[in-house]
This record gives structure tokens, C-alpha cells and sequence, in this order.
């Protein structure tokens, strides 16, 4: 079975520390950004079969990035999971409105991390 | 340690850093620099703060940064104006919030009403400039599709009731409700749209989950696709019934597999009584087409071009049909996924029919398939395999360094310096008869000595820490602003005049064996061997040289001292000691 790739976009090094742990743990191949920019550079040379990202960044947030990587023709496709947590609906609803998929809310269980990554990916 | 120990350890000491952060940023805005890009740098880093808090369960930490959260988004919207007696709350804010973390992790516990205050003019300030039920979010308007809920609830057991209404929804699929509920059957009818698809959401996987529920049988509704000539090609023609069986299956378990498409999409979800036959009896789906055109007798029926056979579906979705139903059951791939090409919103771009192309591009025999999938291959296979592709693990693409506990750098720092001090010990006990008569050990300890230099050197170049943060610490607040650059020079001139000293010093300490206990060898270099030449990347400044000497009595014995609360920054952040040799990277 192949490796699945997960990009990790997100400022926080806590929650990015966090994020490796559990799926690694899982057996997912880890790929990390500090902010959105970050994101879009990994995304030109790599492929990745999903993304989760924060929304509040630096340089650049969660929302132009999703938007950013569905403007990309070959990434329209791209499972992108928002970090959100229970009281930001309205960043959920604007994240999803960009091009998210679906979101993930911190503090993520780390199973329920897991089988929200397989809802969005083949 | 445990995982969450080291978690924990890495939170607090990004929330010093955030906190730093703060304290600078608001120095900056008490100032008058009240610019977004301020704001938003403010926000961020208690978002941060609280997120980590959550992920750990410091309850009083989230709830008093969550208040404060709100506030900082509603100014920084514009909502709430940053006035001066703002700008003082949340700097009492800060403190407030470094309280929290303090406590947090030493693990003392605070008064409960600690910040209430605070939290409270927060939530006044907040209150005051919001309009009422403002605070759940803003509606989707660019990307609201026209589509009402349809809440199908067969679970009333009147039967006139359900009755009446299925007479009001004449033209509804599940007007034919039995009369008999039973519990654990259900129907579904899910009809996705185009920004569904546009979001990376697929039907098939929505199916597998929902098989993960119980029994399932699926049938696709294929009467709204219309004539070739009136297909559109990123339209959404298919949808979809679906039959759940099972005896725990509950409404919300159905409807939580459709969470992330909730709004994508037209789901009904009704409670049945029926056996697998239902939707035999149930009329054709109502077309949502103005004027369904009936497929043309010459023409094929594009159920049979989009329909799957059985086994694929039941492959797909890896569940045991009975065969009865399987036979008719049919399962469409999903239609073309609308290719979004506006980073703003999934509005309908134009669209033409086929006839309508027919028209316009009649010079062109072929038309051109619109998604060119075929250059995503090349761009993987082109991907370039830097570090971290050889790592496999953990790849940090375009993150140039990684932050690491000094705890742990010094536990590593000293591990390594009993390592050389082992190896040592071991080399000076071969005398001649031993080396004459263990050659592959005596070659063994050569290999062994060039590896634990190669160690020691890397571990020393490591082991170091920024020193920016202690002139800013130390610099008035009012004067904080704008002199980044200045303290950088600052710091390079410290750098530099480290330099010099060191290299000085060094002179003066070059003997002949002399043994240094720090580097847990011998400082004495073959004279005839030049000193090795170090890569470009390593970690380590050849012109700066190794970070440790004897001239900084805190850096003795190989072990940083830690800096004591108070010592550095106001809010105990772990800061360098301001010498140049915690200076690194």
C-alpha cells in the first residue's frame, strides 16, 4: 500500500509537532510549512495526497492559500483539511467557501484526526 | 519523557516566544504603529496560545484567551477601534495571559476569578460593537448555492400526518412512504452540486463511508442528464439513491458522513419501512431540468454509458450486496469535476452546450479535453529529492532549521563529551603489544576516534542560541520599533568582536596536549595536518569557530546555564545570555 503524503501548513510549532506525531504515528509520510507561502512552495515540487491547514498565518493565511492552490489547474483535486476550532464556525465556513474540503477541530483526537483524513482521500 | 511531556515542553516555549512577540508588538502599537499587519501578528499569537491550551486542556487559559481573541478580531476588522484605553487592556491582557501559561505549567492554580475583569470588558467591548448573533460567522453569499434543505422526517407515527404531507410533496421520490416504519431502514437521496466537486469532495468516498454504517444499495439517478446536444460538460446531472440497512443506524450517523458537504449538495434522509424494493415503487426522480428531454431513440442511452457494472461497484465500495438488488443496482462515476478557475468563488462560469461549441468551433474536428491530468506525472516525477526526500520521515520542505529544547541539546552536549572522553580512555590503553597483536581492533578505535570528533564538532556547532531577543529585550520600549536593523548590527559587531577575542585566545591556549576538559580532548592538531576543512551548510561559522570556550564562565563544563526568571525578558522567556557565543545561526 502506498504511502500517503499529508502536507502540515501551520505557525504553530506545537500543533505542527503535534500534527507529525499522530501521523507519523499512523503511517503517513509528513510534510511541514510555517505559513501559506511556504505551503504553495512545497505544493510546486511535491505531490501530496492531502493538506491541513491552519488559517491564522503569517505571511499568508489559510484562505488565500487554499484559494491560491485551487487556482492551480492540477490541484483542484486536492483533498485540503482547515484546522478550526469549535467557535470558528465563520473561519470554517470561509475556509470551506475558498476551496477547503472539510476541517479538522483542535484539539483533534488523534483517531478521529485519522479517519477524517480517509474521509477525503482514496 | 512522554510524547505529551515533550509537546507540553515545546507549547511553552513557543508561548514565550509569543509572548516576546506581544510585548513587542504592543510597545510598537502604544506607540501609534496601529497598522493590520500588527493586528494581525497580535491575533495570531494568541490564537496560537489558545489553540496549544486547548490541545492540552489548560481550560482557564482558553476561555480567557478566547475572549481576548474576539476582541483583537473585532479590531482588527475594524469593528472595535484600538483606542488607547484598548491598547492598555489587552497590554493588562498580556500579562494576564503570561500568568495563565506561567501557572499552566508550573502547575500552580490561580484564583478562579483571575482576569474575570479583563474577560469582561472584553466581552462588554465585543457585545457593544457587534451586532446581535453576529458572532456565528458570515453567511456564504458568494457561494450560497440555491438550494433549501430538504428535511424529510418519516419518524412522526401518525400516519395521516405523513400522508398530508406527502401530498404536498406530490412530486417528491418519497412520497410513496409505507405506512410501516421500521426502524434501521433508511433512504436517501443525494443530490450533490457542482461546488462539491469543485472542493475536492467525491461522491465515491461519501459511499464508502456510509457502507462502513451497514448494508447498503445504491442506485443512480441518471433521468436528468440530458440529450448530448444539451450536455454541458461541467454540469451535475447525476445523483444518487441510496438504501441504508442496518439495526443501530441513526439519521445523525447518516447525516454526519455528509458533514463536509452539508451546503454542496441536496441531501433528504427519510426512515423507511419498505424492503429493498422501494425505490421500484417510488416514482422517477423529479428532474430539476425545466424540460427533461427524452434521450433520442438513435441516440444512446447515457445510463448505459456512465454506469458501472455491479462487480465495480461492489468493489468499490466493499460491501455484499444481495444479488436481487445488486442486478439493479447501477452505479454512476461521478460527473466532471467542475474545474474552478477563479480563486474567489464557484459562481457558474458560462457555459456552453454542445451545440452551442458545435457552432462556435466547427473549424475544429477535436476538441481539446479541458484538464491536461497528464502534467501532473511529469511534475512528480521532475520533483526534485532534497533532504528530506532521503529522510522519508519527517520533510520539512523549504524549513531551513528546527528549533530544539536546550534541555536536550545539552543532555546530547554532554553524552557526547563522555563519548570522546570513553574513547579516549580506550585508545590509551592499547600499548604497542596490544597493537601488534589486535590490528582490527587498533583500526576499529581509528574509525571510532574520527567518528566521535566528526560527533563532537557537529554537536558543538549546534549548540547555541539566538542573541537577537536580548538586545530587543533590553532595549527601551519606546525605542523598540523600527531599530531591528540597528540591534542586528549590533549584534554583528558583538559577533565580530567575539571573533577576535576568540581567535586571540586561542593563540595563547595552543600547547601541545593541552587537554581541554570542555571539548574532552586534546586540543593538539598533527602539525603537519591542516584543520579540517568544514561544508558549507553544516551548521557552523568557520570564521565564527566553535561556540563554548572557556571565556564565558556560564558556558563551563559543556553546559549552558539557564537563564533565571526576571533575568531577561519581563515575561521569563528563555533568552540567550547575550554573548556573542549564544549567537549561531
Amino acid at each position: 500500500m502506498t504511502t500517503l503524503r499529508v502536507l502540515t501548513v501551520d505557525d504553530s510549532r506545537t500543533i505542527l509537532a503535534m500534527l507529525h506525531h499522530t501521523l507519523s504515528n499512523a503511517g503517513f509520510e509528513v510534510l511541514q510549512a510555517e505559513d501559506g507561502k511556504q505551503g504553495l512552495d512545497v505544493l510546486k515540487t511535491e505531490t501530496v495526497d492531502v493538506v491541513i491547514t491552519d488559517i491564522n498565518m503569517p505571511v499568508m493565511d489559510g484562505i488565500e492559500f487554499i484559494k491560491n492552490v485551487r487556482a492551480t489547474g492540477i490541484h483542484q483535486s486536492l483533498p485540503i483539511l482547515i484546522l478550526t476550532t469549535e467557535t470558528s464556525q465563520d473561519k470554517r465556513d470561509q475556509g470551506k467557501a475558498a476551496g477547503g474540503t472539510g476541517w479538522i477541530v483542535k484539539p483533534f483526537d488523534p483517531e478521529k484526526l485519522i479517519s477524517v483524513i480517509h474521509r477525503v482521500v482514496h | 519523557m512522554s510524547d505529551l511531556d515533550d509537546f507540553k515542553a515545546t507549547y511553552f516555549d513557543e508561548c514565550s516566544e509569543l509572548l516576546t512577540e506581544l510585548e513587542e508588538q504592543f510597545a510598537a502599537i502604544e506607540a501609534g504603529e496601529r497598522d493590520a499587519d500588527r493586528l494581525n501578528a497580535v491575533f495570531r499569537a494568541i490564537h496560537s496560545i489558545k489553540g496549544g491550551a486547548g490541545a492540552f486542556g489548560f481550560s482557564a487559559l482558553v476561555g480567557f484567551a478566547h475572549a481576548y481573541e474576539t476582541l483583537l478580531d473585532y479590531v482588527r476588522d475594524g469593528r472595535i477601534e484600538m483606542s488607547d484605553d484598548v491598547v492598555a487592556l489587552c497590554i493588562r491582557a498580556n500579562d494576564i495571559v503570561a500568568d495563565h501559561v506561567k501557572a499552566a505549567q508550573t502547575g500552580e492554580a490561580l484564583p478562579a476569578d483571575y482576569g474575570m475583569d479583563e474577560k469582561g470588558r472584553f466581552d462588554a467591548l465585543a457585545r457593544g460593537d457587534a451586532a446581535p448573533g453576529d458572532e456565528d460567522g458570515e453567511p456564504l453569499d458568494e457561494f450560497d448555492i440555491d438550494f433549501t434543505p430538504v428535511m424529510v422526517n418519516l419518524d412522526a407515527p401518525e400516519a395521516p400526518a405523513v400522508a398530508a404531507e406527502g401530498e404536498a410533496l406530490a412530486d417528491d421520490a418519497f412520497e410513496a412512504a409505507p405506512m410501516q416504519i421500521e426502524p434501521g431502514h433508511w433512504e436517501v437521496r443525494f443530490t450533490p452540486h457542482r461546488a462539491l466537486y469543485a472542493r475536492a469532495n467525491d461522491p465515491l468516498l461519501l459511499f464508502r463511508e456510509l457502507a462502513a454504517l451497514g448494508e447498503m444499495h445504491v442506485r443512480p439517478v441518471l433521468e436528468e442528464i440530458p440529450p448530448l446536444s444539451d450536455f454541458e460538460p461541467f454540469a451535475v446531472y447525476c445523483s444518487w439513491e441510496i438504501t441504508m440497512i442496518s439495526p443501530s443506524l441513526t439519521e445523525a450517523m447518516i447525516r454526519e458522513v455528509f458533514e463536509f458537504v452539508e451546503g454542496d449538495c441536496d441531501i433528504a434522509v427519510a426512515q423507511l419501512g419498505s424492503d429493498a424494493t422501494t425505490f421500484e415503487v417510488s416514482p422517477a426522480p423529479v428532474p430539476v431540468m425545466p424540460e427533461p428531454a427524452p434521450a433520442a431513440s438513435d441516440e444512446p442511452d447515457p445510463a448505459d454509458l456512465l454506469a458501472l457494472a455491479d462487480d465495480e461497484v461492489a468493489s468499490l465500495l466493499d460491501f455484499t450486496a444481495d444479488a436481487d438488488v445488486a442486478a439493479e443496482t447501477q452505479f454512476a462515476p461521478e460527473p466532471e469535476p467542475a474545474p474552478v478557475s477563479a480563486q474567489d468563488s464557484f459562481e457558474e462560469p458560462p457555459t456552453l452546450s454542445f451545440a452551442e461549441l458545435a457552432e462556435t468551433i466547427q473549424p475544429s474536428p477535436v476538441a481539446k479535453p479541458p484538464a491536461p491530468v497528464a502534467a501532473v506525472t511529469p511534475l512528480r516525477a521532475a520533483a526534485p529529492s532534497g533532504e528530506g526526500e532521503e529522510s522519508g520521515g519527517n520533510r520539512s520542505v523549504g524549513v531551513q532549521s528546527i528549533r530544539v529544547d536546550l534541555d536536550k541539546v545539552d543532555r546530547v552536549v554532554n553524552m557526547v563529551g563522555e563519548l570522546v572522553i570513553t574513547q579516549s580512555m580506550l585508545t590509551q590503553q592499547m600499548d604497542e603489544t596490544l597493537r601488534a597483536r589486535y590490528t582490527e581492533l587498533v583500526r576499529g578505535l581509528e574509525v571510532l576516534a574520527q567518528t566521535t570528533r566528526g560527533l563532537q564538532d557537529s554537536v558543538m556547532a549546534i549548540r547555541a542560541q539566538p542573541v537577537k531577543s536580548v538586545f530587543f529585550a533590553h532595549a527601551a520600549p519606546g525605542a523598540r520599533a523600527g531599530e531591528q536593523d540597528r540591534q542586528e548590527d549590533q549584534a554583528r559587531d558583538h559577533r565580530r568582536e567575539y571573533r577576535n577575542r576568540q581567535d586571540g585566545d586561542r593563540a595563547a591556549q595552543r600547547s601541545p596536549d593541552a587537554y581541554d576538559p570542555q571539548l574532552g580532548r586534546s586540543r593538539h592538531r598533527d602539525p603537519g595536518k591542516a584543520p579540517r576543512a568544514r561544508q558549507a551548510g553544516d551548521g557552523h561559522d568557520p570564521a565564527f569557530g566553535r561556540a563554548g570556550g572557556r571565556q564565558y564562565p556560564h558556558h563551563r563544563r559543556g553546559r549552558w546555564r539557564r537563564h533565571q526568571p526576571g533575568e531577561g525578558a519581563a515575561t521569563g522567556a528563555r533568552q540567550g545570555c547575550g554573548c556573542a557565543g549564544c549567537e549561531s545561526h
